[in-house]
């Protein structure tokens, strides 16, 4: 540990023993069986919807969204907006009725709707299912968090993290936690906020806005100084352990260790009927400016050609001429800024990806894969794409494109050309293009293809799953009334807005100051990284601290939650109802504190093995299961009354079950474990199954309700009176015995 | 009941409304999508800052509404039954249908 880390390391230190001496202070309260699950049902709207807010903010929304807005621009807003939304559908359809039906869990729920013991058991295990795949998420960002400013091994992060708040719930139970989420809430906000506030006021507001980003040019990206340094990872961290290069512009770059390529292609996919473009290695060093006239002649031909059919088209005053005039003025200068240089551009005639020199011939294999010397710098040149040997045009601009490199080690590469520093920066790898980053259907949504069926499938999956969080729904038990738990939301969809409002700040700012973060696949860590890089260390060092306390907050507070969540479902669902009924309150208490470090155990053992998965996928896994299972059921369940416990069970069941398999087998097929070839409309589907997933939970409820019509129980009247009328008429009961 | 039902799903419409129509106007008006509104695209202004608000307006205009909705049922209902409420009348399915307005047997078993 050095001078750097010391400072974040208090602060995360303080966080945590801050969340831990609250809980013990709220335990000495935390006395009957009631206490322990739902706090005893007494309190206050404010400090519930900080708790909800508190808890429902985890790791994914405080590290993961700005990360992805900053890696993926406007298609990634969608996830802060719809986490907050999705308190909106919970508010108009599921918030009052789930409270005055007065039961502690969906379990409960699913029991007492249908008075069926055997629906619970389902119930439960969904409980389990997006519980634990909400767990992983929070774990690997206690990994990389702690290895990104301390250093430890992931391990070790998810060790001493798990560690702590396992023993906390065990003392505690969910009183205490009430008090530590609604703390956690204010710690994350300010760490969110204040942070941001002062980088805007550092480096000016212009770098908080998209469009100081977008005015220069929409071809344009981030750029990084020559002489940056950044790592990038080995074939373990697939598929995080690439770099694609700028089509804008060449890019040159050293390897001062060397390194081993696994695989090299041109970043855009080849379609068919395209030429074949190559790879090309040179034991004779080019000179850079020679290939980098080579390029700017062809940039300037082809800017010719435009002009030509515009003026034959347009006003000579159109503003496309005009821009069109201007960036040839500019490639003119560029050239003419270029010192004179033998005459031997021949090479740059060819379509080929990457030049390299400073080295004898490596022996390439398939896929381009080689290895490189020390020291050994390579060039990565934009290639237009050609069919036929003519060039492919979109909108009549030429479409181009440049290297993308796998790596096979873990190496650090150096931007710029090793012996000629006067170069200037190059375009940072891996970032999208300031049009791209802007623009809706950019290249998240358009993976597969299908950016349209892909943006509202994953606006229906987080829309729809968060009312579908077993460890949130828990929470809206604690409000005193229905009337309440209404209010509650209200206030959550406020302190969820305000929070969220800050994400893309951070995206942006990201993108604006720390551009190197795209080249280094570590967008994640944004929020940890960024404030670094203030003049001032030590004042640089305090602001990463209360990033950093931020997100140490952000996963221990819902890791708390689901873990109160999953051994409720344990010791109340499996052990109280199941196992023995007859147990006591004194009873039950044990076999939750039991039940607490059993959970804690295996969520870091899952922990343990998703180090290469993505944390925003692994809560959409989540939230597309709590989509197609919990919803469905919530929904239908407190307002038709021809639901049956079939029509429930088989809806939850098939498209509960579906999705998971579909995630899990996108998953795999991401990871090449599996290698099935299938076309990309059905990738798009498995990769954000909520689009089918809801539907199918949904029509397949009401299928087999309407054919086992007669199971519908006796006294749904009563149920669903239980389940709307206001509590001053007296429907309202405990289920809970 | 039906009125509440009736309440959310009215709020529900215009928010999915809402949430239907911006990928819409982003793939068929980019133009108008991509208006630039104090340094920011229009698009990027709307979703990054102002759904927040929007929100805020949908749910507290409906927890208003749905309470003034329990205020008056639980009153008609005192009216109707009397200060001990009607849990204990309507345990007994037989027991007489209120006709009060809004009162939650509407479109249940009558």
């Amino acid at each position: 540990m050095n001078a750097d880390s010391t400072i974040p390391l208090l602060f995360v230190v303080a966080v945590t023993v801050a969340t831990v001496l609250l809980g013990i202070y709220a335990t000495r309260k935390a006395r009957t069986a009631s206490d322990f699950f739902v706090a005893g049902r007494s309190v206050g709207v404010l400090m519930n919807a900080s708790a909800i807010s508190g808890e429902y903010l985890s790791a994914a929304s405080f590290m993961g969204v700005a990360g992805l807005i900053m890696k993926s621009g406007y298609d990634a807003l969608w996830y802060p907006v719809c986490y907050a939304a999705g308190y909106l559908f919970l508010l108009l359809f599921i918030a009052g009725p789930l409270r005055r039906f007065g039961a502690y869990t969906i379990p409960d729920f699913a029991q007492g709707r249908f008075d069926s013991p055997e629906f619970r058991k389902v119930a439960v295990i969904f409980v389990l299912l997006i519980g634990f795949f909400y767990t992983m998420p929070q774990m690997k960002g206690a990994g990389v968090t702690m290895s990104g400013i301390l250093g430890w091994p992931y391990w070790v992060g998810i060790l001493v993290v798990g560690t702590v708040i396992t023993f906390n719930v065990a003392i505690g139970g969910m009183k205490g936690i009430t008090l530590v989420q609604a703390f956690q809430y204010w710690a994350k906000i300010f760490a969110i906020s204040v942070p941001a506030f002062i980088l805007i006021g550092v480096y000016g507001p212009q770098s908080a806005t998209p469009a100081s980003i977008s005015t220069n040019n929409m071809k344009g990206s981030p750029r990084l100084k020559a002489g940056t340094k950044v790592k990038v990872k080995g074939i373990e961290g697939y598929p995080n352990n690439s770099l694609s290069f700028s089509p804008g512009e060449p890019t040159y770059f050293t390897f001062p260790d060397g390194a081993e390529l696994a695989k090299v292609a041109p970043a855009r996919k080849p379609e068919p009927g395209e030429d074949r473009i190559g790879v090309l290695h040179m034991n004779v060093p080019p000179d850079p400016n020679d290939l980098q006239r080579a390029f700017l002649l062809r940039s300037a031909a082809d800017l010719q050609r435009q002009l030509k059919e515009a003026r034959g088209k347009l006003q000579p005053t159109a503003p496309e001429i005009l821009d069109l005039e201007k960036q040839l003025a500019d490639l003119s200068k560029r050239l003419l800024e270029l010192p004179s240089a033998p005459d031997n551009s021949q090479s740059s005639e060819k379509t080929f990806l990457l030049y390299g020199t400073g080295f004898a011939r490596p022996e390439v294999g398939k896929d381009g894969a080689m290895t490189l010397p020390k020291g050994a710098t390579l060039y990565a040149a934009p290639v237009v794409i050609t069919k036929n040997g003519e060039g492919l045009r979109v909108n009549r601009a030429l479409v181009k494109t440049a290297a993308k490199i796998e790596f096979k080690k873990a190496t650090t590469v150096v931007m710029g050309w090793a012996n000629r520093p006067a170069l200037s920066g190059s375009a940072a790898p891996n970032a999208p293009t300031n049009g791209k980053w802007l623009a809706p259907y950019g290249p998240a949504a358009t993976k597969w293809g299908f950016p349209v069926l892909y943006t509202y499938s994953l606006i229906i999956a987080l829309v729809c799953g968060t009312a579908g969080l077993p460890h949130i729904l828990v929470r809206f038990y604690t409000n005193p009334d229905g009337r309440a738990a209404k209010r509650t939301t209200l206030w959550v969809m406020v302190m969820l807005g305000v929070f969220y409002v800050f994400t893309p700040v951070w995206g942006t700012l990201g993108r604006a100051l720390m551009p190197s973060l795209y080249s280094s696949s570590g967008t994640d860590v944004v929020l940890i990284k960024l404030p670094t890089i203030f003049q001032d260390k030590t004042f640089g060092n305090i602001m990463s601290g209360i990033t950093s306390a931020g997100a140490f907050a952000a996963f221990m507070s819902t890791f708390s939650g689901l873990l109160v969540s999953m051994s409720g479902a344990f010791a109340h669902d499996i052990y109280g109802k199941m196992i023995r009924p007859q147990a006591t309150p004194e009873q039950r208490i044990s076999a939750f504190k039991v039940a607490a470090v059993f959970v804690g155990l295996i969520s870091m053992g899952l922990g343990l093995f998703v180090e290469t998965f993505d944390i925003a996928t692994m809560v959409g896994w989540a939230f597309a299961i709590g989509a197609a299972s919990y919803f469905p059921l919530l929904l239908l369940g407190s307002w038709w009354r021809g639901l049956t416990k079939q029509g429930a069970q088989a809806g939850m069941l098939l498209g509960g079950l579906l999705s998971l398999f579909a995630i899990v087998s996108n998953m795999l097929l991401d990871k090449k474990v599996l290698t099935w070839d299938l076309p990309p409309l059905v990738r798009s589907l498995m990769e954000q199954p909520a689009i089918w997933g809801v539907p199918l939970s949904i029509v397949t409820m009401v299928v087999v309700s309407k054919m086992t019509a007669a199971s519908i129980p006796a006294d749904v009247e009563m149920k669903m009176l239980r389940l709307h009328a206001p509590e001053e008429l007296g429907f309202s009961r405990d289920y809970v015995n | 009941m039906r009125r509440q039902a009736a309440l959310s799903i009215r709020v529900a419409s215009v928010f999915i409304a809402i949430l239907v129509a911006l990928p819409l106007v982003n793939l068929y008006l980019p133009d108008l999508a991509g208006t630039e509104v104090m340094g920011f695209s229009l698009t990027w202004l709307i979703l990054a800052v102002l759904f927040y608000p929007l929100t805020w307006l949908l749910s507290s205009y409906f927890v208003r509404s749905s309470e003034t909705l329990e205020a008056d049922l639980v009153k008609v209902t005192r009216d109707t039954w009397g200060e001990g409420g009607m849990g204990m009348a309507v345990s007994a399915p037989s027991g007489p249908a209120p006709r009060a307005p809004g009162n939650m047997n509407e479109g249940g078993t009558e």
